[in-house]
């Protein structure tokens, strides 16, 4: 594949982002096997990935990106989801990961940008254990984190910190900590033994004693607040100024809904020609196959309108500049989760009519199912998580906003 | 317990003292559960546990230092094994149920299996890949690749089911180790460590003591009756056979429901800080899945004691009641797959970790539901079709029912 010149980069439009997308495929495809053994994405595809341009959609133009609607980001990775869930994964999860720095002081981008401007930054978002204790100029970390997606291929990772209790009261310290550090401050462990989206090495890193200068650590909370830091350096795009959490929680229905039509694709060929094994027969006959494949196919149209339509709300109010309010947000949450739910139903029901067929490592339905229902756990979609608030709503006991990284009990 | 002790003993006293000795080995099966997934194939280990407790000689003929036990003694012992390793349990009580299908082989290829070790897993192939028999002065001469050897790694002898020079209805053939060949396709997701691969015969030439054409061996009376006494060995198979994996398959389903239960009274939310135990909405889940094993522990329950009557009464299965057999197997099946689903799909990102029981598990569930005795449009279709009058496609069903076929 040849790589797209990047030296005066001028952005692609949705159309040719989605065509260089399409022809990663058939590699992605020759490379599912080896992705999911090394647990990691392979090394040509995160070359592909930086020719290609694809961690550079949602990249500032100032550092070379394409500041390019957020749909585009989303679409990018349902295409690259039909071969690859993993790969789509580092696409639209941890290429969301550019707005957030972008969101954050220009020192920061410097330092991640400066020197080479294809970047994949990771973050490790759920803490085990770990927090920041202010010293002069900065903070000493400590901690183990996890799910760091595509931190084998990262020179640079983010991770959320607790000010250590005593620090509380004391300093004007906020609760949590969105901490940028580079590699050599982490160590990466090897914990992603996992059912599904294998490759995408959403491993644990590690810190003891890091010290971290005041202006790569700032606010969680602000830095998906509206206008944060890095809106001043990047002031063209909505991605960078608006409140990024409806759209980084938005981050993994382009890789779901693209696992599914990537089953539902695959199910479909086999399924066309296939003969029962046990007893002849060609299985497109039976009318029970023909009415599931038909459910499914009705669950992914749906779940696609609701996509799209999460897309264009997203992209609208961003370019409006107006806020989702809480029970907008609320509703966009439900959404969320019963896309997921939809997707992961329809792709159930295909793979459990393949029989024992069904069952085999290297059948491509078995591939899409595991991929999606492992990110079906993802907590942005998760069920009870995202759709009690709403029903609360509805009955009248009022609206509340669920967030990430709400501290824990301080033990 | 010895052997010599159990023999005179009641065999549901034998039955519940082999469900006792598989939960005394429960703690070793669970902490080389996920060694097993990774060695495709159940631990040698543990597999001497299984022969040194004669977990796998229910059915083994008492003339060969079996037990007979009841028919379901499989469902039992199955379930038991199946809470800590669905794969261990597999080899335990689907392929431990072999013995019955060798004991009603004529008594001399018996004679050849057991004679020598008592200790025997005895692996079947019936899912033909490619090649066949032709038939020879004397015997068979057979090539060709045989899929769904669950334990193979581990046996002296396989049953086969091939056709012999193109005929419709196969024949069972017993093959000893030194003329087969494993071909290691077992690269699944579920059900890792049953090592279920392919065997390949390569011209090799069966004598024909050692076959059976399988319409006798499943009818009533086939040729082991005659050297073996339970009634097993002599009942119309068809009915019977086919429930050896519902106890491996309830077991896991009760396992991951007990798991989740365990880890979910101690879970905070990763992410959130919360007390999962405290939603409703998780309660409610709970609630549901325990009441879908429960009614999955009736319904087979109520099956095995009819199979056990049935069968030491010798009276006649009628088809209306075969066909409600295997559809309640099916209904079964999926109530235990229902069951997980809802449980497994609610641990969040944990869940999703191969060394998680309840993931590993649900794996296993949704591998051992692909199997075509418990294929849920097979079995509920068949009985849709009696209830509403029409030929089922079972010919013998067809037949009794005077429908013609359509």
């Amino acid at each position: 594949m040849a790589a797209v010149d990047h030296s005066d980069v001028t952005s692609p439009t949705l159309a040719e982002i989605l065509q260089r997308a399409e022809g990663m495929l058939p590699a992605l495809r020759e490379r599912v096997d080896e992705a999911d053994q090394l647990r990691r994405l392979p090394d040509a595809t995160v070359r592909d990935l930086f020719d290609t341009g694809m961690m550079r959609i949602l990249q500032p133009k100032r550092y070379g990106g394409y500041e390019m609607d957020w749909a585009a980001h989303s679409e990018a990775a349902r295409v690259i989801a039909h071969a690859c869930s993993s790969t789509a994964w580092i696409v639209s999860v941890v290429g969301a990961h550019a707005a957030i720095l972008a969101r954050m002081p220009k020192q920061c981008q410097d330092d991640v940008w400066g020197p080479n401007q294809d970047q994949i930054i990771a973050t490790a978002s759920a803490r085990k254990e770990g927090a920041a204790r202010k010293v002069d100029d900065g903070y000493i970390v400590n901690g183990t984190w996890r799910f760091a997606s595509g931190v084998d291929h990262a020179d640079w990772c983010m991770v959320p910190a607790p000010v250590e209790a005593k620090e509380r009261g004391l300093q004007d310290a906020p609760g949590f900590l969105r901490v940028l550090m580079p590699k050599s401050d982490y160590t990466i462990q090897d914990t992603w033994f996992v059912s599904g989206v294998k490759a995408s090495g959403s491993k644990d890193v590690y810190c003891d004693e890091v010290f971290v200068p005041d202006y790569r650590v700032m606010d969680s909370r602000a830095t998906f607040a509206l206008n944060p830091p890095g809106a001043a350096i990047n002031p063209e795009h909505y991605l960078y100024s608006q409140e990024f959490g409806p759209y980084f929680g938005s981050s993994l229905l382009g890789p779901m809904l693209g696992a599914a039509e990537g089953a539902y694709a695959d199910y479909r060929e086999i399924t066309a020609v296939r003969e029962g094994a046990l007893f002849g027969g060609k299985v497109a006959g039976l009318a029970q196959v023909q009415q599931r494949l038909a459910e499914s196919s009705a669950e992914i149209k749906a779940a696609r309108l609701m996509y799209e339509h999460n897309n264009k709300i997203l992209h609208e109010r961003g370019a409006a500049g107006i806020s989702l309010s809480t029970v907008e947000l609320s509703e966009m949450n439900r959404d969320r989760a019963f896309v997921a739910k939809l997707l992961i139903a329809a792709v159930t029901r295909l793979v459990r009519q393949m029989g024992a067929m069904g069952l085999y490592d290297d059948n491509p339905v078995q591939r899409h199912y595991r991929d999606l229902t492992a990110m079906g756990t993802q907590i942005a979609v998760n069920w009870d998580r995202n759709v009690t608030p709403f029903g609360k709503h509805e009955l009248g006991l009022g609206a509340e906003v669920i967030g990430l990284h709400k501290p824990k009990k301080s033990t | 317990m010895a052997v010599q002790e159990m023999d005179n003993q009641d065999p549901l006293k034998i039955e519940a003292e082999l469900v006792a000795r598989a939960r005394a080995l429960g703690p070793q099966l669970r902490a080389t559960a996920a060694a097993t997934e990774a060695n495709r194939s159940v631990l040698k280990s543990n597999m001497r546990a299984v022969f040194d407790n004669q977990l796998v000689r229910f059915f083994q003929p008492k003339r060969h230092g079996g037990f007979e036990l009841e028919w379901g003694a499989q469902f039992a012992i199955g379930r038991e094994v199946a809470k800590n390793c669905p794969s261990t349990a597999w080899i335990v009580a689907v392929v431990g149920a072999h013995g019955c299908f060798l004991g009603r082989m004529p008594g001399a290829v018996q004679d050849e299996v057991w004679g020598a070790n008592q200790d025997q897993l005895i692996a079947t192939a019936s899912v033909n890949r490619h090649g066949g028999a032709k038939r020879e002065k004397d015997g068979l001469r057979i090539a060709g690749q045989w899929g769904f050897s669950s334990g193979c790694d581990h046996a002296e002898w396989a049953m086969f089911g091939v056709h012999v020079d193109g005929e419709a209805v196969p024949t069972q053939i017993v093959v000893p180790r030194s003329d087969w060949t494993i071909a290691d396709t077992w690269h699944v997701a579920g059900m890792r460590g049953t090592g279920t691969k392919d065997l390949v015969l390569d011209d090799v030439f069966v004598p024909v003591s050692r076959t059976l054409p399988a319409g006798e061996w499943i009818a009533a009376n086939p040729p082991g009756s005659k050297v073996n006494e339970s009634y097993i060995y002599r009942v119309p198979f068809l009915p019977f056979v086919g429930m050896s994996l519902l106890g491996p398959l309830f077991g896991a389903a009760e396992g991951a429901y007990n798991d989740y239960c365990a880890i979910t009274a101690e879970r905070m939310g990763t992410m959130t800080g919360e007390a999962a135990a405290e939603n409703a909405p998780v309660q409610l889940r709970v609630s549901e899945s325990a009441a879908e094993l429960h009614a999955a522990e009736v319904i087979m329950t109520g099956q095995i004691a009819y199979l056990r009557d049935a069968g030491k009464n010798g009276k006649t299965i009628p088809a209306k009641k075969r066909m409600e057999i295997n559809r309640d197997r099916a209904f079964v099946a999926n109530l235990c797959v229902r069951s997980t689903e809802r449980l497994v799909g609610m641990m969040g990102a944990m869940g999703i970790f191969e060394g998680n029981p309840v993931q590993r598990h649900h794996r296993d569930i949704m591998a051992m539901a692909t199997q075509i005795g418990v294929n849920w449009d097979r079995n509920m279709l068949s009985y849709g079709r009696l209830a509403l009058g029409l030929p089922t496609g079972d010919a013998q069903v067809d037949q009794e029912l005077g429908r013609a076929a359509s």
